[in-house]
């Protein structure tokens, strides 16, 4: 009897740890998956009573052939091609720059990787101030170069600009600290025996450092393509919502605004662009889950 | 604590890890567990300390059967290969850590602890975390605290396979050292001869999960089982000369040989192997001949390779030695270290 | 000689274009605080004052009293504190559990989490949400830490860690009669302490910097968190820009000082398993 519950307990130990985790992803990740997907074809669903007329794609078509919903995704993908390929470009740059053999090496650290730490919203209220029209310090850079100052914020067409240059600032430290972890994982004996073969800087750069650092940097790309298009937070500090004249719906604020920003909410409209969001962020997993098979792969035959 | 080992069985998924095992392990005993890597000694070890249940089988220790016996209440101390000393942790606490466990109070586990930490020649080292400490001294410091606890049975899992060659002749001494001055039954897991042969009572050969012999080391030298034991111990190896008994007589390569056999079945392929000291040149008529292929010097030591027949031969020669490569020389054997092995089965004849 | 002096002169650019990109970087947070410090009158002014003239603490003191966020702040300390406790004891216990003990579908299991990764947070908001007002704790603090007491993130930087840890240690502890849970406590979360601060320093920046969700599952002054507050405080405080830069500060200095002295571990812990979300 006594050797009995020994072994029973030694069956059920594990679970005893997994308990509190798994209560919590269950109830929290795994149920809200099959939740909103329900949600998502369930039509003319009210959600005080939980009634609704039957299962079919009425919410997709919906969404689909709202101008606010094409806009969102609209504005959601330029962000993302504005913001992803800049910001690589100018982190491979300061990368590259920051992996020298410099001085001051955690001076330049803290202040490259400081944005990563801090609140978008707080940060975004000090870009909102340097926005300003009138007495920011944007503007007045601009003026000491000679051209006109913006109205950043006021002006609807100019929205987008502050969003990318704010997007690009904030992203910018995550990518940085990626790519140097690649740099560091480069041999030195490579540039050494370039050296010896008389390579130039440049040569170096573009025929050593790029290539090795290719897996790192598109790796990168897709980890942070995934994670630009959840853009959302930056909406907040500096235009208060999606621009100043409802003019820069991202795919996250259309969700957040379905069902938060209306009365009566409306789920299912919110569930089934979350459902899009999911895809869109499905396929660049899938894409990210491909190179990095093909990387190691050539990884084992060298 | 004497050892009883009866048909011990390990099956894993897909292979006979362990196969029918049985020995006996006298009380005070050294004993060497050696083999080849994969011939299961591990396995055998990790089924003593009842880290691994046996398929089939029984462990007795003394008159207690621990086939079903928990790990932890087997009363045995086990030494890593890679020592798994607690990095966090300093030497004294790594050593006082089983007896934590057993809540044995605070005063007497330090008590212990430094008593042990003498025995195994640490106590200057009783502050120090393990990454500042030597590969020597760790292992010392993993002995000590498999043995704090007092247990019935020391088992060492190739405890010096992470030293180099000098700290190892030194840790081996050691060992012997300390299982003496306890005189705790010992279980020695390795798979280097020369290690087994030095330190143990007794060798247990196993290979493909079998016990091969198990001997004295210097009777498993002398008097080989079979063919597998042969070959595994001696350094050089022994060599092996293909053999067939036709006609009353045996044919070593083809030629004629004058040593004594009966009851060997006739045209069955054989070995006759020979240790490299057993082989004589030039020394009594012979109608073996072969060829001196080089010589060369190892330490002390002159060695002459000889193609004989289809096979290679060593023998130590006089470091005076005229023979040169090319030459002609007629072998002979002396009457120890030469034993004849049906080539298919291993087993012995002579 | 020519070659000596290109190399130094290469080195002054490779100097000037880091400064460049430090000062742009770090500009924000100059901007901030420096305008913290100013009156409404040097806030306003063009060109812009790039030191106020005295370093007077009435903004903080507005942000402090008059708006509630010495409020926010214990708000965000408790909120981001119980996170920290409830995911760290359940991460740890998880990835000890994936690690070291066997149990039966234990790596399909581990699969099936890792893929549930890649939905996005944004998501499962929708139904948290609902989860959240059907056990009435909508616009309590409760809310906004009962969705965050388990990471798989965490758990599988976690469990990798644990993993590393070799397997003799956990059999050596097993035959002196170690039970796994004081294996657990005693042996392998000290050994994983660099791999568990690395945890606790996202996950703490995670918590005290986040937005979403609070603005969905809270309301109510008394119990927002400082970046949602801050937002509010932007909304419904008329927005002097002065006060909002006293306010952001609040918010942003803590991460500041943490980053200061936990640089290594943040900057490390970001290579290896990269951000959450």
């Amino acid at each position: 009897m006594k050797r009995w519950s020994k072994i029973s307990f030694k069956r059920i130990e594990p679970f005893l740890y997994l308990a509190p985790f798994l209560i919590g992803i269950i109830i929290f990740t795994l149920y809200p998956i099959f939740n909103v997907f329900f949600m998502s074809f369930k039509e003319n669903y009210k959600y005080l009573t939980g009634e609704f007329s039957g299962y079919g794609f009425d919410n997709f078509v919906q969404i689909l052939s709202d101008p606010y919903f094409i806009q969102s995704l609209k504005n959601t993908f330029s962000y993302v091609l504005i913001v992803i390929p800049i910001s690589t470009c100018l982190a491979i740059v300061f990368a590259v720059l920051l992996n020298q053999n410099i001085k001051l090496k955690a001076l330049f650290q803290t202040a490259y990787f400081l944005p990563m730490v801090t609140s978008v919203t707080a940060v975004g209220m000090a870009w909102k101030f340097m926005f300003n029209y009138n007495s920011g310090l944007i503007n007045f850079f601009l003026n000491l170069l000679g051209f006109e100052g913006i109205n950043w914020l006021q002006i609807a067409s100019n929205n987008f600009a502050a969003l990318a240059i704010f997007g690009i600032c904030n992203i910018l430290p995550f990518i940085i600290i990626l790519l140097l972890s690649g740099l560091q994982n480069i041999d030195p004996l490579y540039y050494t025996a370039a050296k010896v073969d008389g390579a130039n800087t440049l040569t170096c750069f573009f025929r050593i450092t790029l290539p090795l650092l290719a897996p790192t940097i598109c790796m990168v790309l897709i980890v942070n393509t995934i994670s630009t298009f959840k853009v959302f937070n930056e909406l907040f500090p500096l235009f208060n919502g999606p621009g100043i004249a409802y003019n820069l719906f991202t795919v996250v604020y259309y969700i957040y605004y379905q069902f938060r920003g209306l009365t009566p909410p409306k789920y299912g409209l919110a569930a089934a662009a979350a459902i899009i969001l999911f895809i869109i962020i499905f396929c660049f997993t899938m894409i990210q889950l491909y190179v990095q098979k093909k990387y190691s792969l050539e990884e084992n035959k060298s | 604590m004497k050892i009883t080992i009866e048909n011990l069985t390990k099956q894993f998924d897909n292979h006979l890890a362990v196969n029918n095992f049985s020995a006996q392990i006298e009380s005070g005993q050294l004993v060497s567990l050696l083999g080849p890597s994969g011939c299961g000694k591990s396995t055998m070890l990790n089924m003593l300390s009842g880290i691994l249940t046996p398929s089939q089988g029984k462990i007795w220790f003394d008159e207690d059967d621990v086939t079903d016996v928990a790990a932890e209440k087997r009363g045995v101390g086990l030494v890593f290969q890679n020592y798994a000393l607690y990095p966090h942790m300093t030497v004294l606490e790594n050593i006082c850590f089983p007896l934590e466990i057993q809540r044995v109070p605070k005063a007497e586990r330090i008590a212990r602890a430094k008593e042990m930490a003498q025995l195994v020649h640490v106590e200057d080292l009783l502050d120090r975390l393990p990454k500042q400490m030597s590969g020597g001294q760790q292992q010392r410091v993993a002995i000590a605290r498999a043995l704090v606890k007092k247990p019935r049975l020391l088992l060492l899992d190739e405890p010096l396979s992470n030293l180099d060659a000098r700290l190892r002749i030194e840790m081996r001494e050691e060992i012997r050292r300390i299982q003496q001055s306890i005189g705790i039954t010992t279980i020695f897991v390795t798979h280097d001869q020369e290690e087994a042969m030095s330190i143990s009572d007794a060798i247990i050969l196993m290979k493909q999960g079998v016990l091969q012999q198990m001997d004295k080391p210097q009777e498993l030298y002398d008097q080989p089982k079979n063919c597998f034991v042969a070959d595994f111990l001696g350094n050089p190896t022994i060599n092996k000369l293909n053999a067939v008994y036709e006609g009353g007589r045996l044919l070593v390569e083809g030629m004629p040989c004058d040593i004594e056999t009966s009851s060997v079945p006739a045209s069955a392929p054989l070995y006759l192997s020979c240790r490299v000291e057993s082989v004589l040149i030039n020394q009594k008529p012979s109608s073996i001949k072969g060829t001196i292929i080089d010589t060369y010097v190892i330490g002390k030591e002159n060695i002459a390779n000889i193609q004989v027949g289809n096979s290679r031969v060593r023998a130590y020669i006089d470091s005076d030695s005229a023979l040169r490569p090319t030459e002609e020389v007629t072998l002979s054997f002396k009457n120890k270290g030469v034993f004849l092995f049906d080539a298919n089965s291993g087993e012995r004849y002579i | 000689m020519k070659k000596i002096h290109s190399i130094k002169f290469s080195r002054i650019i490779l100097y000037i274009v880091l400064a460049l990109g430090a000062i742009i970087m770090v500009l924000p947070f100059y901007w901030m605080i420096i305008g913290a410090f100013k009156t409404s009158a040097e806030i306003n002014q063009f060109p812009p004052v790039w030191f106020p003239s005295s370093f007077n603490l009435d903004n903080f003191k507005f942000a402090l009293e008059t708006a509630p966020f010495a409020t926010y702040f214990l708000n965000s300390l408790i909120v981001t504190f119980c996170c920290l406790i409830c995911c760290t004891f359940t991460t740890i216990l998880g990835a000890f559990a994936f690690s070291r003990l066997k149990f039966f579908g234990r790596d399909i299991l581990f699969s099936l989490l890792l893929a549930l990764m890649m939905v996005p947070f944004e998501m499962l908001i929708i139904t948290n949400y609902r989860t959240i007002v059907s056990w009435n704790i909508h616009d309590t603090l409760f809310a906004l830490i009962v969705p965050f007491t388990s990471s798989i993130f965490y758990t599988y930087i976690l469990k990798n860690f644990f993993a590393s840890i070799p397997e003799s240690l956990y059999q050596a502890a097993r035959i002196d009669g170690c039970s796994n849970w004081k294996y657990l406590w005693r042996i392998m979360v000290p050994i994983a302490k660099p791999a568990l601060v690395t945890i606790i320093l996202l996950n703490a920046i995670a918590c005290w910097n986040s937005f979403l969700w609070p603005m969905i599952a809270t309301n109510s002054p008394a119990v927002r968190t400082l970046p949602f507050g801050l937002y509010a405080f932007q909304t419904e405080g008329g927005a002097l820009m002065e006060r909002m830069m006293a306010a952001a500060t609040l918010v942003v200095l803590p991460m500041i000082l943490l980053f200061l002295f936990a640089r290594k571990y943040i900057v490390n812990g970001v290579a290896r398993g990269g951000l959450k979300g």
